[in-house]
């Protein structure tokens, strides 16, 4: 097992996160490599000083003035106020009723829609379009989609890969990614969770790997990746 | 030999007759792209396998028509980029036709249509091969992969740009 | 704690415009919001603002509130979305010594003694060395990292749980995790190595 993956499994492991035998597999890796243990004993440290930095905490007179000021500006925003959308956090919205409407008491983050008859009628309108639009006129000429299409891998691979074509160290990045992955699903996992018992022969400075792996990874070298 | 160790051992196998592939390498080793894509249809294979929990049958039948159909529209893919690639290049150049521009933007159209009917008729086969649990098994697997990959491109950029 | 049953009672009566019913909720959640909010801007005054906005916004999308998470886990979503945009505007290079003089200011002279290299009596200088300087890389994290970690190691969420607050996925959330754990791991070495 190469150590960057050993160490996300650390990660795992921390949060509770990781199953019995990738346990195996991270234990077995732990027995010969330094480096990681190094990394768990470091990431232990981390996690729990993390969990020692300081609890906030104030005074009950502290909380009783907080909820009297936080009720207080409930109470200022208009109970009869049809509230039709959440706004973006962080984002203050002042929208003042088109009526004039006195009982509006817009401050600060709220909104207020109230649509009459003829935006109503033109919002239906142009809903309606939009749907005929999708409907009739993105459809092919022939026939419907066929329903795996809509949820097309070919699609998704498409537009995967007009991104990556402007990034190279992406593309590598994630190749690898995906080759790890392959390796690990494969060789070193069967079916029912049970796996190859390989022994490696690490050694703590180059992370040498059984020979059929190691081939694979010739290979790719081979070929100038 | 168990019938998964015979899946897997098929799914490998594949694996590195596709990597040595000469639609892909073309005597020039495979840039990032082609890697990407290579890898994609193992994995994807691989959990396809698992997801829809395929039989020894079953995987006889569908993997030579899986290879062909990834042949097929892996090289389409290939040259959809190549024209989308020099369509970027030509579309700021003010001495080209339109004639040229339509001509491009119809040889696009065909590619995508070529890979989406190519598409298609491999799922048509495919589930003429399946069981109704199956699929729509392979429904749910495949908005899961589509996702994920999507996903790991993402954490692939991070990765990248962090490297920096 | 509030049994089910009851919060959804309150949550009833706080959708038609009760504010007692909805202070209710407050007090209820108040204390772990606000813990929530202190551990992204690692500033007392912001995190008392943020957690008011976030009831203050949770008043009123009460009535989009669907059920489909816990109260709570919707009361944190808010929480970071406001806490990241917060950081995302206001984020400066940290400068621990202006975090000093305002522990002082506050009056909380243990934390400075020991921030300022004082052996408390529980810990070693070392680790406090180490835990001040970890607070510095914490906020130094990307806002989203910095969010997982807190999330996860602070408020002891699981990945799911987590991945529900934050909006992603699982898999993203132990990404961020073991990314955000080798950036720390990478500022704070110096410290590590001598424990």
């Amino acid at each position: 097992m190469k150590c960057e993956r050993a160490q996300k499994l650390i990660s795992d492991r921390l949060d509770g996160k990781l199953s019995s035998w990738r346990q195996k597999r991270l234990d077995r890796h732990l027995t010969t490599c330094e480096v990681c243990r190094d990394y768990l004993l470091s990431q232990e440290i981390i996690q729990r000083e993390a969990l020692k930095i300081g609890a906030v905490d104030y005074p009950p007179e502290w909380w009783r003035q907080f909820e009297q000021a936080l009720q207080a500006k409930l109470i200022q925003s208009t109970p009869g106020e049809e509230v039709i959308s959440v706004l973006p956090a962080g984002i203050s919205a002042d929208i003042s009723d088109i009526k004039g409407d006195k009982n509006s008491n817009k401050k600060g983050r709220s909104w207020a829609f109230k649509p009459n008859a003829m935006q109503a009628a033109s919002l239906l309108v142009v809903v309606a379009a939009t749907l005929f639009l999708i409907i009739y006129i993105g459809r092919s000429k022939n026939e419907e989609l066929p329903l795996p299409l809509i949820l097309s891998y070919e699609d998704s691979y498409f537009n995967l890969s007009q991104i990556l074509a402007e990034d190279e160290e992406a593309a590598s990045n994630l190749a690898r990614s995906l080759e790890e992955t392959i390796i690990e699903e494969t060789l070193l996992a069967g079916p029912e969770g049970t796996f190859i018992d390989i022994d490696y022969d690490f050694k703590t400075d180059n992370y040498e790997m059984v020979p059929e792996i190691l081939q694979f990874e010739n290979l790719n070298s081979e070929e100038g990746l | 030999m168990k019938k998964s160790s015979v899946i897997y051992f098929s799914i490998i196998t594949i694996f590195l007759l596709v990597s040595f592939s000469e639609i892909y390498a073309q005597g020039h080793p495979p840039r990032g792209n082609k890697r990407v894509r290579e890898n994609m249809f193992v994995l994807r294979t691989l959990r396809m396998t698992q997801a829809l929990d395929l039989t020894e049958a079953q995987t006889a039948a569908i993997f030579p028509e899986l290879n062909r159909a990834e042949k097929e529209k892996a090289q389409l893919q290939a040259d959809l980029a190549r024209e989308i690639r020099e369509l970027r290049q030509l579309i700021n150049n003010k001495k080209v036709e339109d004639r040229e521009f339509e001509d491009r933007v119809a040889k696009i159209a065909d590619l995508r249509e070529k890979i989406r009917s190519r598409e298609s008729e491999f799922e048509k086969f495919l589930f003429t091969q399946l069981t109704s649990a199956q699929k729509a098994r392979y429904i749910i697997f495949n908005i899961d992969f589509n996702r994920g990959m999507m996903e790991r491109m993402g954490r692939a950029r991070l990765a990248g740009k962090e490297n920096k | 704690m509030m049994k089910a049953d009851e919060e959804r009672e309150l949550i009833e009566r706080a959708r038609r415009g009760e504010v007692e019913a909805f202070m209710q909720l407050v007090r209820e959640y108040e204390h772990r919001i606000l813990q929530l909010t202190y551990n992204l801007t690692r500033n007392r005054e912001d995190a008392a603002d943020l957690t008011q906005e976030t009831f203050l916004q949770a008043f009123r999308a009460i009535k989009d509130f669907k059920g489909n998470s816990s109260f709570l886990t919707w009361l944190h979503r808010i929480a970071v979305n406001l806490s990241l945009n917060f950081l995302k505007k206001h984020r400066h290079a940290s400068n621990y010594l202006e975090d000093i003089d305002g522990l002082e200011e506050k009056g909380r002279g243990a934390e400075l003694a020991e921030a300022g290299g004082i052996p408390s009596v529980e810990d070693s200088w070392l680790s406090q060395e180490l835990r001040t300087n970890l607070e510095k890389a914490l906020e130094e994290l990307p806002p989203a990292f910095q969010a997982t970690f807190s999330l996860v190691v602070q408020e002891g969420m699981s990945h799911k749980q987590a991945a529900e607050v934050l909006g992603c996925s699982e898999n993203t959330v132990s990404w961020r995790m073991h990314e955000a754990r080798k950036m720390l791991k990478k500022k704070l070495q110096p410290f590590l190595s001598i424990e």
